[in-house]
């Protein structure tokens, strides 16, 4: 090499540098593939995947591994759990055993159980969740029905088999999802119970109709608290008039008798007292406004008649 | 080759051509595909028609300028030369004036109007672009995809020859639009790569607007690049024989379209803008140099410190060396080594920040109507307005029957006890994370399974409790019972969380059965207002009738001592008067009935009938009361007296 191309070659170090860690970078990554902590992944060589002695496929652990450049693909999947909300039926409608018509929707958490069977049998997580999908609906539909509602929803706790039916129901996905399509189902959950719209509008109005009635019964309760204290009120308002109806009577007695021990005296000239009374008697009768239709034989009218000024003393005297 | 040739024309109608079918191929792609990315690269393919068209132009009047040289050459050469020649000569060279005015005029307005046009569109559809909340997915990515690729390739190869033919005396207006060509290219090949990873799912809601303001941020650099231009162009000195350089011409694009590298283009420019020759400087000659090596060692540095961690106060840790996690025990709060990008990767959580999520449906307030003004906060939130309570979800829960004896009734049918209602629900929950690995490594979707893990919790929990205690007294109950479910449940699935506090303040009747809710307790107001009445009524009638009690024992009281007393005045006074009657006892019946007469009679009507009278006769007497008085009655001749 002459002086010149050592010059050159020494010039152009950090272009020849940067090529060759290029380079180093692409070969590496051509021969070497990485396994995340959340990853399967398996080793397909022209599309077969590599086994074992014992004719296992080979899952490869977290870490760095090697492989024939362009010979091998490598077949990954979130070994993670996936919580899978069915989005088909969602919200299904289902008849329970006493005839409940519920709305029910789960979720269900699961895995690749068998990355081989998974690899062979599903395409793509998506095709995983449409088979997953499937199978728990179906489920859905034959536990429930064998189920009163009273078992889903009760107020006695010891009678509620919400548990028991999700675990039937778990126990029954967990068998299919396995064996068929290599998915392991971990849980199962109600995400979500009610009724079909026509019965929610009528369960709303039990309930309105239920409060209605709590609040009649408050307002019954208010009147007929109200008529009670207002009829002892007026139960005990006349005893107290009675009483002193009856003790304003037995002072007017006392009265009366005091006076009937005065009016012997009248004994003495009854006819005078009569007069006298009468006389009282007229005195408060008249009025101003009375209208007195007399004749010439009532005092002191008798004047009007012929001869009354003429008095006896008179022609006496004369 | 000289200017007469027709060549640069040709050229130029071929490049205005290619970008306008260029242009017409991006409007399909982005319409067909919904493909954003491609905005900025049909905004660069006009840019490179209008520059074409521009090149055409200054050909063309080159090409006049010449012929009118050439014409005046020959003249002189067969004419001869002479003064008066000279001046007609002067005065004819319209051509030569109508290129230089060209130059002169049009070129900056041209560049100046694609400055501002270029920056105007590119705005406007980045606001467009922030207005909108999500993006169409190309329905077919892959044709489209490749066809984009296929004009990046054709684009690339258009552009270099332009760029070459550029070289050519009489072409160097070509240059900006060839370099605004590679620009093209670029940008379609930034829309082809969108629609291959949208194809293979990768980013497919984000890679196209990605790329898309990738592409319109340097429509945006080159547009103001252009405005720049035109200001620096003033200052610029000129020089006698210098190669006239197009004002449009980017000096950012040539670094990248221009033989020679980087640092030639650079040095090319700067020697162009500032008239002598910069690249010659030894500052320049040693930038040259070490730029290179410097460079290297700043990204080198750079990757470098991907090697050190700093797991923040809140955060915790968890290493990973080639995709393996070393250890599930977290890394606490600290500095830490790893290896560098992308060989290890500590991945940090903020584990001890409260997270929220909600149980039964997203709670958002739509402000009713006269509320519009109103916040959240400043409303009253009530169980029967519906716009209060968003999309909330109701949930079947247990009830003691009540005032139906629904029981009863179903019981006497031979039917189970069942007796349930309906409560809407948002219950936010709040937790932090307390094992990282199982809250990061475990669960795909951690946030999605805790939700679903305590929706399920709560079904549970309501479908068993009755429904008038959780409204009520036993809320706090249910609360921390809740709260030890779903603590229960999250630790069963594995989610690495603890629960911190579950808020049952969103448990309500749903709206439409709150208002009879309400009835109730109204009821309950109007029963012990009616009680209140009647009590006030049995209060004010106790003391009236003991008051009319009292009235009554004194009057009685009074009429006692009446009696008593004017018995006994009666008697004495009646013991006087007989006295008095046994004296003269016509005269004192008389004079005493006559007393009474006087004093009790006077004001009586009377109608005396005398004894002339026949009592055969009959009397007609107007008794009619005798009218009131008034003012007719008035006797005014005693009252003037």
């Amino acid at each position: 090499m002459s002086e010149a191309n050592k010059k050159n070659g020494f010039t152009h170090w950090p272009v020849v540098t940067l090529a060759l860690l290029v380079v180093g970078i692409f070969v590496v990554a051509m021969v070497t593939f990485q396994v995340k902590e959340t990853e399967y992944a398996i080793l397909k060589t022209f599309g077969k995947p590599k086994v074992d002695a014992a004719g296992k496929i080979i899952e490869y652990a977290p870490g760095l591994h090697f492989r024939w450049p362009f010979i091998d693909q490598v077949w990954r999947h979130d070994k993670r759990l996936q919580c899978y909300e069915l989005s088909k039926g969602k919200h299904e409608q289902i008849t329970t055993k006493d005839q409940y018509q519920t709305v029910v929707s789960t979720f269900v958490l699961w895995r690749v159980g068998d990355p081989g069977l998974f690899l062979r049998r599903m395409k793509s997580t998506a095709e995983a969740e449409k088979n997953l999908e499937s199978v728990v609906r179906n489920s859905r539909a034959e536990v429930i029905p064998q189920h009163n509602f009273s078992e889903l929803v009760n107020i006695n706790s010891s009678e509620s088999k919400m548990k028991q039916i999700e675990d039937e129901m778990l126990s029954r996905i967990k068998a299919t999802a396995m064996q068929e399509y290599g998915i392991e189902v971990t849980k199962l959950g109600f995400r979500q119970l009610g009724f079909p719209e026509a019965v929610s509008s009528k369960v709303f109005d039990r309930m309105k109709a239920e409060r209605a009635s709590k609040s009649e019964k408050y307002l019954a309760e208010g009147k007929s608290e109200a008529q009670r204290i207002r009829s002892e009120a007026d139960r005990k308002a006349n005893a107290i008039l009675a009483e002193a109806e009856a003790e304003a009577k037995r002072i007017r007695g006392q009265g009366d008798e005091a006076a009937a021990k005065y009016y012997a005296v009248f004994s003495k000239n009854p006819e005078l007292a009569k007069f006298l009374r009468s006389l009282e008697a007229l005195k408060i009768s008249l009025g101003a406004n009375d209208t007195l239709i007399l004749d010439t034989e009532t005092p002191p009218f008798t004047l009007f008649k012929a001869g009354a000024t003429e008095l006896k003393g008179a022609a006496a005297a004369k | 080759m000289n200017e007469v040739s027709t060549r640069p024309r040709n050229l130029s109608w071929a490049a205005m051509v290619f970008s306008l079918a260029l242009g017409f191929i991006g409007i399909y792609i982005m319409n067909s595909a919904n493909c954003s990315a491609m905005i900025p690269g049909v905004i660069a393919a006009f840019a490179s028609v209008l520059l074409a068209f521009l090149a055409f132009a200054r050909a063309h009047f080159a090409q006049k300028q010449s012929g009118e040289e050439r014409a005046a050459a020959e003249y002189r050469k067969t004419h001869g030369k002479t003064e008066l020649f000279d001046d007609a000569d002067e005065a004819l060279r319209m051509a030569t004036r109508a290129n230089v005015q060209f130059v002169k005029y049009f070129v900056p307005f041209f560049t100046i109007a694609m400055g501002l046009l270029s920056l105007l569109a590119a705005l406007l559809t980045w606001f467009r672009w922030n207005k909108m909340e999500a993006f169409a997915i190309a329905p077919k990515p892959l044709p489209l995809a490749i066809l984009a690729v296929c004009c990046c390739i054709a684009t690339l190869i258009a552009g270099s020859f332009f760029v070459g033919a550029s070289r050519n005396k009489g072409c160097r207006w070509l240059r900006p639009s060839g370099a605004w060509m590679f620009m093209t290219g670029f940008l379609y090949l930034l829309s082809g790569i969108a629609l291959f990873l949208e194809y293979f799912d990768k980013a497919r809601l984000t890679i196209d607007i990605s790329m898309a303001r990738a592409g319109m941020v340097l429509i945006i650099i080159l547009a103001i690049e252009l405005l720049i231009s035109f200001v620096v162009e003033f200052y610029r000195p000129r020089l006698p024989g210098e190669e006239e350089r197009p004002l449009p011409e980017s000096r950012l694009l040539a670094l990248f379209t221009e033989p020679g590298g980087v640092a030639r283009n650079v040095a090319a420019s700067l020697d162009y803008q500032f008239g002598f020759q910069v690249s010659e400087a030894w500052f320049y000659r040693f930038l040259e140099r070490t730029v290179a090596p410097l460079f290297l060692l700043m990204v080198l540095a750079f990757w470098l410190q991907t090697c050190i961690v700093v797991v923040e106060v809140e955060h915790n840790g968890i290493r990973e060396v080639f995709g393996k996690v070393s250890s599930q025990e977290a890394l606490l709060p600290g500095l830490y080594f790893k290896w560098p990008y992308p060989f290890g990767r500590i991945f940090t959580f903020p584990v001890e920040h409260v997270q929220e999520i909600t149980i039964g449906g997203h709670h958002e307030f739509h402000a009713g109507k006269g509320h519009e003004h109103e916040s959240y906060d400043e409303q009253v939130i009530l169980w029967d307005i519906q716009e209060q309570h968003g999309d909330e979800s109701n949930f079947i829960v247990a009830d003691e029957p009540e005032t139906m004896s629904r029981s009863k009734l179903e019981q006497g049918k031979g039917e189970q006890l069942l007796s349930m209602g309906v409560i809407s629900a948002h219950i936010p929950f709040y937790f932090k994370v307390n094992n990282l690995y199982d809250y990061a490594y475990r669960h795909e979707n951690a946030l999605k399974t805790l939700e679903n893990v305590a929706t399920r919790e709560l079904i549970r929990y309501l479908a068993g409790a009755d429904f008038a205690s959780i409204l009520g007294a036993k809320r706090h109950e249910a609360g921390v019972v809740l709260n030890e479910r779903i603590q229960e449940a999250a630790s069963e699935a594995r989610l690495g969380i603890e629960v911190v506090f579950v808020s049952l303040a969103g448990f309500h009747p749903p709206p439409g059965v709150g208002a009879a809710f309400d009835n109730v307790v109204a009821s309950k107001e109007m029963q012990f207002a009616e009680i209140l009445r009647a009590k006030t009524y049995a209060t004010v009638l106790e003391p009236t009738v003991e008051s009319q009690a009292v009235v009554l024992t004194n009057a009685a009281e009074a009429y006692k001592l009446e009696r008593n007393q004017v018995a006994a005045a009666e008697s004495e006074r009646f013991l006087k008067q007989l006295q008095g009657f046994q004296a003269a006892p016509g005269l004192f019946a008389l004079s005493t009935y006559l007393d009474v007469f006087i004093e009790e009679g006077r004001h009586a009507r009377k109608y005396v009938l005398t004894g002339d009278a026949k009592m055969n006769e009959v009397l007609i007497l107007n008794l009619e009361k005798k009218l009131k008085s008034s003012l007719l009655d008035l006797n005014l001749g005693n009252f003037q007296q």
